[in-house]
C-alpha cells in the first residue's frame, strides 16, 4: 500500500475546511470480499470469536438482473456526528479531537446502546467480557507509521486508510461560519441531549433494524471506484449506498 | 518480550506462492504479513496465509500418533510404539508380496524440495508403488509443452502491460488473488477484460465481456474463434511463417468450424463468438490466460492445444503484456536430497492418479495390501470416493501422516502428526510466479510432533538402512539441491525471493521454442506418437458431454469450483475462516431449479451412477442454464461431498482427472 490516494468523492471542486476526520476508504471495483481484512483485524487486536470489528457484506449476491455481486468491508466509520457517542449513556465511548470514535471498555456498562444506535452494528459485544468493543483504527500501527491492520493486508488494495477526509465541501455551498455555527449548534443539541437520555438511562427497546449486522443501510458511503465505473448498475448501486440519512459522511 | 521476524514462504497448491514475514512473540507467531520483496506477491497474503496464526496452535492439531482400536476408535500411542507396529507390518508385507504390495502416496498438501527424502526409506526398501499423472493440471502442461516446448509465461508484473486480458476457465479474483490485484490495475489503465466461464464469479463481474460455453466445449470455441482470425485475416501472417510447424494442416482443422457450428457445439451466440475473436486478435498487446477449469475433462490436451495456439496465430508471444499464461516452471530448478541411497534394482510400479479407488481394489501382482498418505486427503478429493473407500476397506495396513484429524485420517490405522509449514527449512518452487524461495524455520515442532524427515530416518533406522540422507546439516542439504552454479543463493535467499533461471522477464521473446522443430507446433507428431491423438488440436464432444447419451439421463453438467478460503480440504477447520467464507451450495440455474421444484434453501440430491451428494440449494442466474455448481472442499462434516459423484475418467494427454466432465441430475432430498 503506498498511502491513500486521493480520495475521488471528495476530489474536484471543493474546498477543505479543514475539518477532516480520520476513516477507511473502499474502492468497490477492487474489493472481492476476500475476508483478509477481517481476519488481520481480528488476529491484530486478538478478538475472540463472536467479536467482529469488520465484516464483508454482499450486496446483490444472486447477481439479479445480471448485475454484478459487490463486496463491501465495513468497520466503524469514526462518523462526523456519531449517534452511538450519544447512546452511550456512561459516556464510555468518546469523539477524540483527532477524530477518532473510541470506547473506553472500563467505563462500558454493557448496555449495548451503542450497537443498536449504530446504523451500521459496528460495536461489536463480547459476550464473555460482557463489554462493547469496537474499532480503534488500529491506532498503535498509525502511532508507528504503518496503516491499519485491515488495510495493510488487504490483498487488492481495495481498502484504503485516510488521515483526514470529510471536511470538504464543494464550491458554493454554505460558507465556512454559516456551516460552523450549524455544527456548533448540532453539537449542543446533541449534547443536551445525551445529557437526557443520559438522565432517562435509556429507551427500552433496541430501534427495529439498527444494528442489524446483515443490513447494508442506505448512507453508507462508498468510494468512486476512480474511474472504472463499467455498468449502469454500478451507478444504480452508488446512488442507492451514498444517499442522505445521517450517515458516516454527513454532505457537504 | 523477545521479538522476531522471519522470511518464509507459503507452500500451499496455490498460484501466487506468497512470501511472507512471520512475526514471533515469545514463541507464538503474532503477525503474518506479505513478503515485500516478492515482486509478484508484494505485500499481502491472501485469508489463508493470514490463518496460519490460529492453525499452527489449533487445539485439533495432532500432537501424538494415533492407532485404531479393535472397537474402531483411535487412541493415543507412543512414537516408538506406532513406528515399530508400523514397521514389523511393512516387513511382513514385503517379505511376503514384495515392495509393490506397498502405496506410497504423496499429496499437493504441502509443497516442499524435501519430500524427495522418502526415497532414502523406499529405495532400500526395494521400490513401492507410486501413482503417476496429476488430479489438477497435467493435459495443460503438457498441451502447453507440445506446443510451445516449454511450461514458461511472462511475468505476472507484465500484466500490467495488457490492454487486452481474455481469462479462460479462469477465476483469479478467488484464487489468484496476486494476478487479480495485476489484472485491475491493467484495467484502470483501460484495459479491457474478457472471461470465458459458463458460471458467474467475482472475476466475470468486473468483466467487459463474458461468454459461458458449455462446459467441455471449449476446444471448438478456440477453433471457431481462429477460424474468424484468419477468414478476417488477423492472423499474423509472418509470425505463422517464420516460427510456426504445421500451418496448413492446421488451418484445415479449423475449417470445420465455421461460426454456425462452433455457435451449436458452445451454445453461445455466433455474434458473441466473432465479437471475442476479433476483440482478441486486435488487443494490443493481448494476454490469454487459461485456468486449470477447461482441462479437467477427457479431451482436455487437445482443447488446450487448440486454446493455446490463439496466442501464436495472432502472433502476441514474446511481448509484454502479451503472451500465453498457463503454468510458469521457471523455477523448478531443484535437484534431488543429496545422497539418496540408490534406486538400482528397485521395483516400480504405478496406475494413473485419478484411478486411485479402482487401483486399490483391483492391482493385481501383487495386490495392494498397505498405504502409505501423506500431505494428501484421497478420501475426499479423489474422484469416485466411494470406490477409494472400498479400497481402503482391503488394505491391512493405512497410514496417514497429517496435522489434522482428515476425511482420510479418520479411515486410517495409524495416523501419524506432521509438522506445518514453519517447523522445517525448506525450499519452495512456485508456478505462477519465478521465484525460488527459502522456507525458513520458524518454530520449533510441538511436542510430540516429528518432522517426516525424522519419521523417514525413524523407518530407516528400525529398518538398518543407512541414514546418512537425514544426517547431514538441514541448511547443507538444501544447499546441495540448488542448481550447479547457484550454491551460494541459499544465503539470498535469506533476503529475498530469487529467479534462478536467468531467462528474462518476457517469454519467448527471442521466438526460439523449445519444441522439437523449435517452432511452435500448430501440428504435433510428439502428440500423436505420445498420446496417439490426432497431430492438429482437433475437437472431440467430451464423452459425458452435452449430446452424449448420458445426458438424456443426466441433463444436468456439475462443475466442483474451487474458491479463495480453502485449498481443497484444508483450511475449512478454521475459525478465522468460517466465519467469512460463504456456505456450501448447490448453485443451480432458477429455470432448472422450477423444473425440479427446488427453492433456494432446500437441500437437493444431486446424484448419478456413481453415487449422490446433498448440498443447500441456491438460485443462481448466473449460471450457465444446464449446469450446476457446488464449491469442493470437505474435512468438514457439512461439506457437500461431491466427489462421491465425479468421475475417475483420464484426460487424453498428461494422465490428469475428468473432474468437471460429470452429468447429473437433481432432486429434492
Ligand atoms: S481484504 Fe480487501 S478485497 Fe478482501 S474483503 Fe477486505 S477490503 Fe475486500
Ligand atoms: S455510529 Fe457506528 S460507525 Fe459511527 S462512530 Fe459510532 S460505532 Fe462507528
Ligand atoms: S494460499 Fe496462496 S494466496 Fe494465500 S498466502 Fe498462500 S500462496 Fe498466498
Amino acid at each position: 500500500m503506498t498511502g491513500p490516494s486521493p480520495d475521488p468523492m471528495v476530489a474536484g471542486d471543493r474546498q477543505n475546511t479543514g475539518r477532516g476526520r480520520p476513516g477507511f476508504k473502499l474502492d468497490l471495483a477492487r474489493c472481492v470480499g476476500c475476508g483478509a481484512c477481517v481476519l488481520a483485524c481480528r488476529i491484530e487486536n486478538q478478538l475472540p470469536m463472536g467479536v467482529s470489528w469488520r465484516r464483508v457484506l454482499q450486496v446483490n449476491q444472486p447477481r439479479i438482473g445480471g448485475g454484478p455481486t459487490y463486496h463491501l468491508s465495513v468497520a466503524c466509520h469514526h462518523c462526523e456526528n456519531p449517534p452511538c457517542v450519544r447512546a452511550c449513556p456512561s459516556g464510555a465511548l468518546k469523539k477524540g479531537p483527532d477524530g477518532l470514535v473510541s470506547l473506553d471498555s472500563g467505563r462500558c456498562i454493557g448496555c449495548r446502546y451503542c450497537e443498536m444506535a449504530c446504523p451500521f452494528g459496528a460495536p461489536s459485544f463480547d459476550v464473555d467480557a460482557g463489554v462493547m468493543t469496537k474499532c480503534h483504527l488500529c491506532h498503535h500501527r498509525l502511532a508507528e507509521g504503518s496503516s491499519p491492520a485491515c488495510v495493510a493486508a488487504c490483498p487488492t488494495e481495495a481498502l484504503g486508510y485516510m488521515p483526514s477526509h470529510g471536511g470538504e465541501r464543494a464550491a458554493g455551498s454554505k460558507d465556512e461560519e454559516e456551516r460552523a455555527e450549524e455544527r456548533q449548534a448540532e453539537e449542543r443539541q446533541a449534547e443536551e441531549r445525551q445529557a437526557e437520555e443520559r438522565k432517562a438511562f435509556a429507551p427500552a427497546a433496541g430501534i427495529p433494524g439498527f444494528g442489524d449486522p446483515t443490513g447494508a443501510r442506505p448512507g453508507y458511503w462508498v468510494a468512486d471506484p476512480g474511474g472504472t465505473i463499467r455498468s449502469e448498475w454500478f451507478l444504480q448501486l452508488k446512488a442507492l449506498l451514498g444517499t442522505e440519512g445521517e450517515g458516516p459522511h454527513d454532505p457537504a | 518480550m523477545n521479538r522476531r521476524i522471519v522470511r518464509t514462504v507459503c507452500p500451499r497448491n496455490c498460484y501466487c506462492t506468497c512470501g511472507m514475514l512471520v512475526t514471533v512473540e515469545d514463541g507464538r507467531i503474532v503477525r503474518i504479513e506479505g513478503d515485500p520483496e516478492n515482486p509478484a506477491t508484494a505485500g499481502e497474503v491472501c485469508l489463508k496465509g493470514l490463518s496460519y496464526v490460529e492453525r499452527v496452535s489449533h487445539p485439533d492439531r495432532l500432537t501424538s500418533p494415533l492407532r485404531r482400536k479393535k472397537n474402531g476408535e483411535l487412541e493415543s500411542v507412543s512414537w516408538d510404539e506406532a513406528l515399530d507396529r508400523i514397521v514389523a507390518a511393512l516387513w511382513a508385507i514385503r517379505k511376503e508380496s514384495g515392495p509393490l504390495a506397498v502405496l506410497h502416496y504423496e499429496g499437493s498438501g504441502s509443497h516442499g524440495a524435501l519430500s524427495g527424502l522418502a526415497e532414502a526409506f523406499w529405495n532400500p526398501y526395494g521400490g513401492v508403488t507410486r501413482p503417476h499423472g496429476d488430479l489438477c493440471w497435467p493435459a495443460g502442461l503438457e498441451a502447453t509443452r507440445l506446443t510451445y516446448g516449454a511450461n514458461w509465461h511472462n511475468h505476472p508484473i507484465l500484466t500490467r502491460d495488457s490492454r487486452f486480458i481474455l481469462l479462460w476457465g479462469h477465476n483469479p479474483a478467488e484464487t489468484n488473488i496476486h494476478q487479480w490485484r495485476l489484472i485491475l490495475e491493467a484495467q484502470e489503465e483501460g484495459a479491457t477484460l474478457a472471461v470465458v466461464d459458463p458460471r458467474s464469479t467475482d472475476s466475470t463481474d468486473a468483466a467487459d465481456v463474458h461468454l459461458q460455453p458449455r462446459p467441455g466445449t471449449d476446444g471448438a470455441l478456440a477453433l471457431g474463434m481462429a477460424q474468424v482470425i484468419v477468414a478476417e485475416g488477423l492472423h499474423d501472417a509472418d509470425f505463422l511463417r517464420d516460427h510456426a510447424l504445421g500451418v496448413e494442416p492446421y488451418l484445415e482443422c479449423i475449417s470445420a468450424f465455421p461460426l454456425e457450428r462452433t455457435s451449436s457445439i458452445t451454445g453461445l451466440e455466433a455474434e458473441e463468438i466473432r465479437t471475442l475473436a476479433r476483440a482478441y486478435a486486435r488487443g494490443n498487446p493481448a494476454l490469454l490466460v487459461a485456468g486449470f477449469g477447461l482441462q479437467r475433462h477427457r479431451h482436455a490436451g487437445q482443447a488446450m492445444r487448440a486454446v493455446a495456439l490463439l496466442p501464436a496465430l495472432t502472433g502476441k508471444l514474446g511481448i509484454p503484456g502479451g503472451g500465453w499464461q498457463y503454468a510458469n516452471l521457471s523455477s523448478h530448478c531443484l535437484g534431488p536430497p543429496p545422497l539418496l541411497p540408490s534406486s538400482e534394482g528397485t521395483q516400480t510400479r504405478s496406475f494413473p492418479t485419478s484411478r486411485l479407488g479402482r487401483s486399490l481394489q483391483h492391482l493385481r501382482d501383487p495386490p495392494l495390501r498397505a498405504a502409505w498418505f501423506e500431505k494428501a486427503n484421497p478420501v475426499s478429493q479423489h474422484p469416485r470416493t466411494k470406490e477409494v473407500i472400498r479400497g481402503f476397506a482391503g488394505l491391512e495396513l493405512v497410514v496417514v501422516v497429517d496435522q489434522f484429524l482428515t476425511d482420510t485420517a479418520r479411515l486410517a490405522h495409524y495416523v501419524l502428526p506432521a509438522k506445518s509449514l514453519f517447523e522445517e527449512e525448506d525450499l519452495v518452487t512456485a508456478y505462477w510466479h519465478p521465484y525460488l524461495q527459502l522456507r525458513q524455520k520458524v518454530l520449533d515442532a510441538p511436542v510430540g510432533v516429528n518432522t517426516e524427515t525424522q519419521i523417514w530416518r525413524e523407518l530407516c533406522l528400525r529398518f538398518g538402512f543407512t541414514t546418512e540422507a537425514f544426517d547431514m546439516d538441514p541448511m547443507e542439504r538444501l544447499r546441495a539441491m540448488l542448481p550447479e552454479g547457484h550454491e551460494d543463493a541459499l544465503e539470498g535467499l535469506r533476503e529475498r525471493p530469487m529467479d534462478l533461471s536467468n531467462r528474462g522477464e518476457v517469454a519467448w521473446e527471442d521466438h526460439e521454442f523449445e519444441t522439437p522443430s523449435g517452432r511452435v507446433e500448430f501440428t504435433s507428431e510428439a502428440a500423436t506418437q505420445l498420446w496417439g491423438v490426432d497431430s492438429v488440436p482437433s475437437y472431440e464432444a467430451p464423452p459425458e458431454g452435452y449430446e452424449s447419451e448420458l445426458a438424456n439421463r443426466y441433463p444436468l453438467q456439475l462443475l466442483t469450483c474451487k474458491t479463495r478460503e480453502r485449498i481443497h480440504s484444508q483450511f475449512g477447520n478454521l475459525d478465522g475462516i468460517r466465519e467469512v467464507e460463504r456456505p456450501r451450495v448447490l448453485d443451480i440455474h432458477p429455470e432448472d431449479a422450477t423444473s425440479r421444484g427446488l427453492e433456494e434453501g432446500d437441500v437437493a440430491r444431486i446424484w448419478n451412477g456413481r453415487g449422490s451428494a446433498e448440498a443447500p440449494v441456491h438460485i443462481n442466474p448466473g449460471l450457465r442454464k444446464g449446469v450446476i455448481h457446488v464449491l469442493e472442499g470437505r474435512c468438514v462434516p457439512d461439506d457437500p461431498w461431491v466427489n462421491l459423484v465425479t468421475g475417475d475418467g483420464i484426460t487424453d494427454m498428461g494422465y490428469g482427472a475428468t473432474f468437471y466432465e460429470c452429468r447429473v441430475e437433481v432432486e429434492p432430498a
